[in-house]
């Protein structure tokens, strides 16, 4: 290991890699300073660029924007009281309280090292458990691979909220689009119309363009949203960070926990966390009432947290091949363009680059705090730059990368269509989660499925046989008719609610 | 499958789906899917700069940005991509 180590430190030392990394973080930060904008969206529009790139230098970028995206959403978060990503709603509770009574510069200060403290933790929790849980999924065989997957499928009704059923049809609709391609095990074109393009399947990186990028947009204009501007920037009074930082590094710690544990679950993100680890300061706070009304350890929580989701995420996603949330589902594509599958086998084959993305995300962590230093202010006012050249912006730089990754046309109207199919399903207040998770986890549970039949010469029962199997069988029916149940009770309640 | 899911998962919802805010959001959101279907279309026929820039003009008019300023941010910013695509990566969108 200390070989692969030395060889990833010393990757890490090359200015070109160093300069990406910190290209990276600006754009990260840029995408995350402005309301509109998100990791996703920056990571979905940067991975036709890197294609060009070396491995390490192309995922320095992503990791870069990736890891500068979500501390720079609590920027406009708290000075603004609009959230720069969705992982940033939670900070705007207590930080733009802080902002509202002058202390602007210690709601910044704490954002800065609250995130720093999550991203670091969050790292550390990928170095020490990716290679025991990778060595662990080694062992696996395709039947355990066809549980894990049917369980992280199952996850589409948790992260659904309250539209359960509409996260059942979305994840069903991007398993019905994984079908779309060659068969795994015979190479029969399957609902491919004829067209070659569709051969290698409905192109991931593409959708993923037309869903976070033009459907952000369509669904931006349709709604009027103008957020620019509303509120003033107070700056702050003398920094009374001395007097917090037992307050801060306790809620820091435990959002950082609650957000590494939540990134690691498929498809649950940032914002999940973020209010989760609110709440739960809250809860073991002495001063419950500060929060909302400007609580240092509310705001500490909530970006810690937000932040820690990163090393959770990461970690699935590496050793598993799920995406623990949106941006790392986009990731994946980004891997597989540069030729290296996620999962446990990417801890035999590429080791040296597992160690590269761990010190890179540690690297950016640091980066990224040091920018939010001194960049703070600056990035607040480009908040302020209007709507409509964002959009035209985000418009032309999904055209042109969905086109770039390929030279294909067929990209660009498979990015338009699923850039539609974006704006429809965010006015039914269908969530798009589940629908990249069936995509995604589509052709690994078919896959593994038949592999496994193949192996038990098309005998069901030894697959279900395997302990294993039957805890991710159990796992996933519990995931998936708990929020089911507990829907259908509160609808039973609420008549009785209302009649009382 | 899906055909009957959409129009059921419309039918069924406890409040009719608010596809834009307001009547004066309707007019841009509809004459930007037009303007990109009609970009698409155009691809083979039309020269990327011309066609980019002209895309970029129309969604800043559509958002009631000045002529003056459309053209010069849509023409910019269409060099940018152009610069930064063609020039930087050896990217033919032609």
């Amino acid at each position: 290991m200390s070989s692969e180590l030395t060889a990833a430190l010393t990757q890490l030392l090359e200015p070109r890699i160093v300069g990406f990394l910190t290209a990276g973080v600006g754009l990260g930060m840029l995408f995350g300073a402005l309301p509109g904008l998100t990791a996703t969206m920056g990571i979905a529009l940067l991975v036709p660029l890197t294609f060009w790139l070396p491995t390490d230098q192309g995922l320095a970028m992503l990791l870069g924007i990736y890891c500068g995206a979500i501390p720079a959403g609590g920027i406009p978060a708290i000075l603004l009281n609009v959230p720069g990503t969705p992982a940033s709603i939670a900070a705007t509770w207590d930080g733009y309280a802080l902002s509202q009574k002058g202390r602007a510069d210690l709601a910044l200060k704490i954002n800065v090292f609250a995130s720093l403290f999550g991203q670091l933790l969050g790292v550390l929790f990928l170095a020490l458990a990716a290679f025991p849980i990778a060595s662990l999924a080694l062992r696996m065989g395709p039947a355990e691979y066809f549980g894990l997957g049917v369980f992280g499928l199952s996850l589409m009704a948790g992260v659904s909220g309250k539209r359960v059923w509409e996260g059942v049809l979305a994840g069903t609709l991007g398993l019905a689009l994984a079908t779309v391609g060659l068969d795994p095990l015979t190479a029969y074109p399957r609902f491919t119309f004829g067209l070659p393009e569709l051969l290698d399947g409905v192109a991931f990186v593409p959708v993923m363009i037309g869903l976070f990028g033009l459907g952000e947009v369509l669904a931006a204009i349709s709604a009027g949203v103008t957020p620019f501007g509303a509120t003033t920037h107070r700056s702050a009074d003398a920094p009374a960070l001395q007097r917090c930082v037992g307050p801060v590094l306790g809620s820091s710690l435990l959002g950082s926990l609650i957000g590494v544990f939540v990134g690691a679950v498929p498809a649950a993100g940032g914002d999940i966390a973020a209010i989760i680890a609110w709440d739960q300061s809250r809860r073991l706070s002495p001063n419950r009432e500060e929060f909302g009304q400007g609580s240092t350890r509310g705001l500490a929580a909530a970006c810690a947290a937000a932040n820690a989701v990163i090393g959770g995420a990461m970690t699935t996603m590496m050793t598993l091949g799920i995406p623990g949330d949106a941006p790392s589902a986009v990731l994946i594509g980004a891997l597989l363009i540069h030729g290296v599958q996620p999962g446990p086998l990417m801890f035999r084959d590429h080791r040296t680059l597992v160690w590269t993305i761990v010190l890179l995300l540690a690297l950016a962590a640091l980066v990224t705090a040091s920018v939010g230093l001194l960049g703070s202010a600056p990035l607040a006012r480009l908040a302020r730059v209007p709507a409509p050249y964002l959009w035209m912006a985000v418009v032309l730089l999904s055209i042109t990368g969905a086109y770039a990754l390929n030279n294909s046309l067929t990209d660009v109207w498979l990015m338009f269509i699923a850039g539609l199919a974006g704006f429809v399903l965010r006015k039914l207040e269908v969530p798009l989660g589940p629908l990249v998770l069936g995509l995604i986890l589509g052709p690994m549970i078919e896959s593994n499925l038949r592999r496994a039949l193949v192996l038990s010469r098309g005998d069901w029962s030894t697959i279900f046989a395997r302990p294993l199997v039957l805890v991710f069988l159990v796992a996933a029916a519990a995931a998936l008719f708990g929020p089911v149940a507990a829907l259908r009770r509160a609808q039973h309640n609420r008549p009785a609610a209302l009649s009382r | 499958m899906l055909a009957f899911a959409l129009p059921l998962l419309i039918a069924g919802r406890p409040r009719p789906v608010q596809w834009v805010a307001t009547q004066q959001q309707a007019r841009p959101l509809i004459a930007l899917i037009l303007a990109l279907t009609l970009y698409l279309l155009l691809w083979h026929w039309v020269p990327f700069l011309i066609r980019t820039a002209l895309l970029a003009i129309v969604l800043l008019r559509l958002a009631s940005v000045g002529w003056r300023r459309a053209i010069f941010v849509g023409c910019l910013t269409t060099l940018a991509l152009w610069a930064g695509f063609f020039l930087g990566l050896h990217v033919n969108f032609d």
